[in-house]
């Protein structure tokens, strides 16, 4: 009961301000053409048609052809797809790896610790698109699932980062010295006492989390390092189209504006989530 | 501090050792034959073995690496399968251009960053704060390649005024005005990113310090309002700003990665993809290693720094 009724604070918190309501639309109607791709276009993402290709916005193609005659508008639906999908599925993975890790290190401290802030201070240094970059030639990429694992593990030692701290701020806590008393086994500490105490951290991170990693994943298919060719992704449609740019302008303009506006609703989620569960960070970021 | 300061030293030797035996090992889960990856898969069974043996593939993977470390540390980074010239040399040529354009960026980063922080956070809710707020947010959204590709459009295309490619120091042949014209675009992409997180860093640390009552006092001590942010504001609420400056660096190597691409400038960041596009090991590990040691490094720096700003840094 006290569960929900701190849940439904929140929220009412969180969608009391235009600006979340506002960025929680963009990502919504982003999920929703993603979801519903092949209802909202007439046309098929795949089927190429030389001799219409490169054309401007007309009637039937509102966005124009891309350069294998392909319906631009069409395409960045399925790279909505493309991009939702690894964006979620990619923090999932680092999340969960990312929360365990932190939570054993955290909860045990000292020597295990020490090790673990180390081989994350190493893996930090490391900016997050060479480690995925690194990463990418092992999980043979190419595929939507390669580039999820890929991106998944390029950010777990954020979180163990964060949770680690997280765990050490509250594992000297008063409820904690009980449960010590009552003789409680570390694993009954550690996921009902610590884990619930420190979810909420991890859900302002992992929110804003989805919006970087699709600013990751489209920096890879841009490269060429991401999903392969027939495949659907803003990136890579940035990356075909900007040498063309003189003859179809909006064929790389449009898949950049959509990176920017998801990414941007996420990032506002984020901050929202954050204030709305600590109001007295409200305004000051 | 010398405690501090050694403890801290430490730290960021095991850091950068950790880096170079990730660096090593991951390129040994990369599958495939490493001697194929060398030679091509059309070779004889001899040259295959004494290629083989060359590579001590013979000998455990942790005598490899310690050859490969001592080998490093001399200087000898092995020789690119790609371009068959030693990986010294290739990045002998790759990094400079690189540091040149990410150093500047992170001058002008810097520098901006705190000017627009700070008058954000000293006109909070006025038009500039707003205007300044919704720039950053934007920024830090932005990808980079994209804002190359657009201010390609705009500036090289439509308007002719800036080159769409290459790259040339100041001092050498092109002359100036012309490396000056090259520096712009990358630099101006590069750094957006960086002036918007350090914007937005700066404007919420002046907001936290605007508040304390010493401001207060030093206000009601009838000191000019200039004086009262530059000499107390600003002094602490630049304190968590040096501590983002490390990130600000990996962001803007990061950045290179994509921007280097657009622009064809050959440095450390093309060499990077044309690399992971090529398997081409040797260079790959060289790039990794030598870019987290810097930020590794940086972020020594940046501690040491931040202990000598904060006191209470130093005892933690």
């Amino acid at each position: 009961m006290k569960q929900r009724s701190r849940f439904s604070y929140t929220m009412k918190a969180l969608f009391s301000r235009p600006l979340v309501v506002a960025a929680a639309i963009i990502v919504l109607l982003f999920l929703l053409a993603a979801i519903f791709a092949p209802f909202l276009s007439p046309y098929d993402p795949y089927e190429t048609d030389i001799t219409g290709a490169l054309k401007g916005p007309t009637a039937a193609h509102i966005l124009g052809t891309d350069k294998l005659g392909r319906d631009i508008a069409t395409r960045l639906m399925y790279g909505a797809r493309t991009s939702l999908l690894i964006g979620f599925a990619s923090v999932m993975i680092s999340a969960l790896i990312g929360v365990l890790i932190g939570l054993v290190c955290g909860f045990y401290g000292g020597i295990v610790n020490e090790i673990l802030s180390r081989v994350v201070d190493a893996l930090m240094s490391i900016p997050n698109i060479m480690l995925a970059m690194a990463l990418s030639m092992m999980f043979s990429s190419g595929t939507i699932v390669g580039l999820m694992i890929v991106l998944g593990l390029a950010t777990v030692p954020t979180y163990a980062r964060i949770m680690a701290a997280e765990v050490m701020r509250i594992r000297d806590s008063d409820f904690m010295v009980a449960e010590k008393v009552l003789g409680m086994s570390s694993a009954r500490k550690i996921f009902s006492h610590l884990l619930p105490n420190c979810i909420s951290p991890i859900l302002v991170v992992l929110t804003a989390n989805i919006g970087t990693t699709i600013l990751c994943e489209s920096s890879l298919n841009f490269l060429g390092l991401g999903v392969a060719a027939p495949t659907a992704s803003w990136g890579g449609m940035v990356n075909e189209a900007y040498m063309m740019m003189m003859l179809t302008p909006a064929y790389a303009l449009a898949p950049g504006l959509c990176i920017m506006l998801l990414v941007l609703g996420f990032n506002i989620l984020g901050d929202g989530l954050r204030d709305a569960i600590d109001p007295r960070l409200r305004g000051t970021l | 501090m010398g405690r501090y300061i050694c403890k801290r030293l430490l730290q960021a030797i095991l850091v950068i050792f950790l880096i170079s035996v990730f660096s090593y090992f991951l390129m040994y889960l990369v599958p495939g034959d490493p001697v194929y990856a060398v030679l091509g898969s059309d070779i004889t069974r001899e040259q295959y073995m004494e290629q083989f043996y060359l590579m001590e593939l013979d000998k455990p993977i942790i005598i490899r690496y310690v050859h490969w470390l001592t080998r490093f540390l001399t200087g000898d980074f092995g020789t690119s399968y790609r371009y068959s010239v030693p990986v010294s040399e290739l990045l002998a040529q790759r990094l400079p251009i690189t540091m040149y354009l990410g150093i500047i960026s992170l001058v002008i980063s810097v520098i901006l960053g705190v000017l627009c922080g700070t008058i954000c956070g000293t006109n909070r809710g006025k038009a500039a704060d707003n205007i300044l707020t919704v720039l950053a947010n934007l920024g830090s959204v932005v990808p980079g390649f994209w804002l190359a590709v657009v201010g390609m459009y705009i500036f090289s295309m439509n308007l002719g005024w800036l080159p769409s490619y290459g790259f040339a120091f100041p001092w050498e042949g092109a002359g100036v005005a012309a490396s000056l014209k090259q520096t712009i675009m990358p630099v101006v992409c590069l750094s957006v990113g960086s002036i918007a997180g350090l914007t937005r860093q700066m404007r919420s640390g002046m907001l936290e310090v605007i508040r304390q009552d010493y401001i207060r006092t030093a206000r009601s001590k009838g000191l000019k309002e200039s004086t009262v942010v530059v000499h107390h504001a600003m002094k602490n609420a630049i304190i968590p700003v040096v501590t983002i400056i490390g990130l600000s660096l990996r962001n803007i190597v990061s950045g290179a990665v994509t921007i280097e691409t657009v622009f064809s400038i050959t440095g450390m960041g093309s060499l990077l993809v044309n690399s992971i596009l090529a398997r081409d090991l040797p260079v790959i590990q060289a790039c990794i290693l030598i870019i987290a040691g810097m930020v590794a490094i940086s972020n020594l720096v940046v501690d040491i720094c931040y202990g000598y700003l904060d006191p209470r840094i130093r005892i933690q």
